[in-house]
């Protein structure tokens, strides 16, 4: 590996370019790197890959779900309302998918700082427990709210069941962001996890709705 | 599966590994994949998590040189103390939620650039949280700040409060004293163990350049050691060691 064209993968192995009093304080400099990263241990890394997995992990959902959309999409002949309702949500499916990334992110930061949860965030990390750990159910409240559409997607769904449902994919995030929440009051608490389907409807229309 | 960190240390740089194997590892993790995406969080998070540690309060303070509540590597914010510690590890974990978010929409595409990508990522978010800390910082105590800009204030590993010259505490307080340009060279070096050529890359400046600006950097830094009186013995030492 060359010392001299500055493009090593070791850093410290390149420092020809500097006087040679520098090179003490160049080789200072990269013990001090080393310290810092040391700082960084194993149960860090973790937390760290706890916080972002979500992200991956629900992503595998959504693009499944996305594919599904494209392959209907290409198909020919005439398109059930099903197909039409998931077909006009994909867009807002990935408006949605953006809010969410950024409702883990608030949430994680929130517990990160031991904060609790503030019911802006919790609405936000609702919406995210919807779209992010289950695609089928923010289908669903999506096909509530699209306009004219009144749950013609999955008629069987109804605002108990959604609520139902939501309750579950809330208990399952709220349980992640205590996990890893510490030393820190609780991540969502009382009403935290009691999901008004009528509520959730009516503010993901304000928020969504064009 | 490639793992191209196999056979490195946690912190040598990734590009230990083939550029095909990040490739591949990326593509997996974008897909979904959480074995891929555990393997980019240990290659990474240390090097993003020491550079973020370093601009954000080290055991002498980071950012909030003349920032109340700085000294010791504690932040104010918003009414509530900060360690360094946990700032660092805070913005380490939205970098990597924002990288996993991007790879896993397809905003990003490997054309060979992950780690100058990924550090400018942490950059940014570095600065974010810089100026969100300064915007809620208050005057310290005029008898915090040196008037003559020198290295003060610096506080041991252990907490004894003493100024020791021979530790590389020094360098944490030198480093608080550089510009932000200047302090923005040495810790892609040194703390996020980037190469000059990645740097170059995403920095977008021609290497020769950032080799100059690393020189004058480190004599500046050298400077203020030296100007603050603090003589550590690995600076005394200098004359024989440039190997």
């Amino acid at each position: 590996m060359s010392t001299r064209d500055f493009t090593s993968d070791r850093p410290q192995e390149d420092a020809a370019h500097l006087d040679a009093d520098l090179r003490a304080v160049d080789a200072a400099l990269h013990s001090l790197g080393e310290t810092e990263r040391g700082q960084a241990d194993q149960e860090l890394v973790d937390r760290i890959m706890q916080a972002s997995l979500p992200v991956v992990g629900r992503m595998r959902t959504l693009n499944a779900s996305l594919s599904e959309l494209g392959a209907m999409e290409r198909a020919s002949g005439p398109r059930t309302l099903e197909q039409d309702v998931f077909l006009s949500s994909r867009d807002k499916l990935r408006e949605l998918t953006d809010a969410r990334v950024h409702a883990v992110d608030g949430g994680r930061r929130a517990v990160v700082a031991g904060r609790r949860l503030s019911e802006g965030v919790r609405w936000r990390l609702r919406v995210a427990a919807v779209f992010g750990l289950s695609i089928s159910a923010g289908l669903a409240v999506w096909a509530v709210l699209r306009p004219g559409g009144g749950g013609v997607a999955q008629p069987e769904r109804t605002p108990e069941s959604l609520s139902a449902e939501i309750r579950g994919e809330m208990d399952l995030l709220f349980a992640v962001l205590d996990d890893r929440s510490s030393g820190g009051e609780p991540a969502a608490t009382d009403s935290g996890t009691d999901v008004d389907a009528q509520s959730l409807v009516e503010w993901l229309s304000e928020g969504v709705a064009s | 599966m490639a793992t191209p960190g196999e056979g490195a240390s946690r912190d040598e740089p990734a590009s230990a590994g083939t550029l095909d194997g990040i490739a591949a590892l990326l593509q997996a993790a974008g897909a979904g994949d959480e074995q891929a995406w555990r393997t980019i969080v240990e290659m990474y998070a240390r090097r993003v998590y020491a550079l973020a540690r370093s601009r954000l309060g080290g055991a002498s303070g980071g950012v909030s040189a003349g920032v109340s509540g700085g000294v010791g590597g504690w932040q104010g914010r918003g009414g509530r103390l900060v360690s360094g510690h946990d700032a660092a590890e805070e913005v380490t974990q939205s970098v990597f939620v924002t990288v996993a978010a991007k790879l896993s929409s397809g905003a990003y595409t490997e054309q060979g650039r992950f780690e100058s990508w990924l550090f400018r990522v942490a950059m940014n978010r570095i600065r974010d949280e810089v100026r969100r800390v300064r915007r809620h910082a208050t005057p310290t105590d005029p008898e915090v700040i040196d008037a003559g800009g020198g290295v003060v204030g610096v506080r041991s590993d252990s907490g004894s409060g003493h100024v020791q010259g021979d530790s590389l505490a020094v360098l944490r307080s030198a480093l608080e004293h550089l510009s932000d340009s200047d302090r923005e060279v040495v810790e892609l070096r040194h703390h996020a163990g980037m190469s000059f050529k990645q740097m170059a890359d995403l920095l977008e400046e021609p290497l020769g350049t950032l080799l100059a600006r690393h020189h004058r950097a480190l004599r500046k830094l050298k400077d203020i050691i030296t100007a603050a009186g603090a003589t550590p013995s690995w600076l005394n030492d200098s004359t024989g060691s440039s190997s």
